[in-house]
């Protein structure tokens, strides 16, 4: 890092501390940050100088249903995570002498269920994963999952779109920024959805587009992968 | 979870001891250490949410998501050994401030509530050394100019953007950018002087 970087990190690093660091910039700094070392040490030190302005004198209780939120996500968190459990699990079954297909096939089918009826994975042009748009079997419901930092522009909304083969694009609803979201679908919606071979993502004013068809730029587009 | 304590007003004081082994349980999946964690930290971490998101229905579903974190993270607290709160308040802020980005509030800025007060918080046990660098946070504070030392309480404590700042403060934009930027650079002069 030479010094004009230096700089300009401990500047960055300084107002994504304080918060005035948004949008997009925001985003970039976050992942350039978790990647480097160097960089979130420049970070932990200006954490540290405003350590004094954060706890405040303010304290609030919050409501009963926050802790039983938390025990629902994180069971839900436990229950999806793979890596530890699948390995362990694996042990298991080979100490045990039950390394069968009966196992094999048991478990391929719950680590793949629910089995969506088909899904899209939208990337970035350096290939990291931003979302996935899973349909459920019958094509009635929608889910639509972050799966890393969303690049937003401040005063923008990302809308998904079904592009089906010969006819207009049609609006899917908007994307989450961070989590995940679920919608039911109208029939158009899935009328155009089982004709669509690819999904578009388009960057709209904030609550989406005021036409029903895209008016700002094409962001995203990835495969729909209908499953069998 | 055992019944809290509503009575109080005042967040009891975790020791940052005990919030780190707390958190060193739950990197190992315990979960009765981050119920512990929740009874001691949750209150407060409340507060910070609530300060910047005004709204108690969003600031909970924050705190939520704050604990699904750090539930989730636990592992990668290593880093930040010896500074277990600085680690937390960050969590609870940055989400605060994403919540804030993606549009699904509006601050309603009453101005007399926004009115900026430094509350320049007593460290949870307090130590010479951290003492030392509460004393240093508001002496350089104070040598900010007015202006400056608005916009960088502004957007700390209350978590308001640069546009957010230049309506509440009612000055041009290209000021107020200038303001948090200085006021930051004299903050770190001042502070490693």
């Amino acid at each position: 890092m030479n010094e004009r970087n230096r700089e300009l990190i401990d500047r960055l690093a300084s107002e994504y501390v304080l918060g005035t660091l948004r949008g997009a910039a925001r985003r970039r700094f976050e992942s350039l940050s978790a990647k480097s070392g160097s960089i979130a040490s420049v970070v932990r030190r200006w954490e540290d100088r405003f350590l004094g302005l954060a706890p405040g004198a303010t304290a609030a209780q919050p409501s009963q249903r926050v802790w039983t939120g938390i025990l629902r996500e994180i069971d839900e968190y436990e229950r999806t995570k793979p890596r530890d459990s699948t390995r362990r699990a694996w042990t298991f079954a080979l100490a045990a002498g039950l390394v069968g297909l009966v196992v094999a096939v048991g478990w391929y089918r719950y680590m793949q269920e629910p089995p969506p009826g088909a899904v899209a994975i939208f990337t970035t042009t350096a290939g990291g994963e931003i979302w996935r748009v899973e349909a459920s079997k019958d094509t009635t419901s929608l889910r639509m999952a972050t799966l890393g930092p969303v690049p937003l522009e401040a005063g923008r909304s990302f809308e998904l779109w079904a592009l089906p083969e010969g006819g207009n694009p049609v609006s899917l609803g908007l994307m989450p920024t961070a989590g995940s979201a679920s919608a039911k679908l109208t029939a158009e919606q899935r009328a155009a959805l089982l004709a669509s071979r690819k999904l578009a993502i388009s960057l709209e004013p904030v609550g989406g587009s005021p036409t029903g068809s895209p008016t700002g730029p094409v962001v995203h587009a990835a495969d729909w992968v209908i499953g069998g | 979870m055992s019944r809290m304590d509503n009575t109080h007003s005042e967040a009891p004081a975790p020791d940052e001891a005990a919030v780190e082994h707390l958190l060193e349980r739950c990197a190992d999946g315990d979960r009765a250490a981050l119920e512990r964690l929740y009874q001691l930290t949750s209150r407060r971490l409340f507060g910070v949410l609530l300060r910047i998101l005004k709204r108690r229905d969003l600031a909970e579903d924050a705190l939520q998501e704050v604990f699904v974190r750090v539930w989730q993270r636990a592992r990668q607290f290593d880093a930040y050994r010896g500074r277990a709160t600085a680690w937390l308040v960050s969590i609870a802020r940055y989400r605060a401030i994403d919540v804030a980005r993606s549009g699904r509030v509006l601050l309603s800025l009453d101005a007399p509530d926004v009115e900026p007060r430094l509350e320049i918080a007593a460290a949870p046990e307090p130590t010479p050394e951290s003492n030392r660098t509460r004393a240093a946070l508001e002496r350089c504070l104070g040598l900010l100019n007015e202006g400056q030392r608005r916009c960088v309480t502004l957007a700390f404590v209350h978590g308001l953007s640069h546009d957010e700042i230049a309506t509440t403060v009612g000055s041009p934009l290209g000021t107020i950018k200038s303001w948090v930027r200085r006021g930051l650079l004299s903050l770190r002069q001042c502070l490693e002087a």
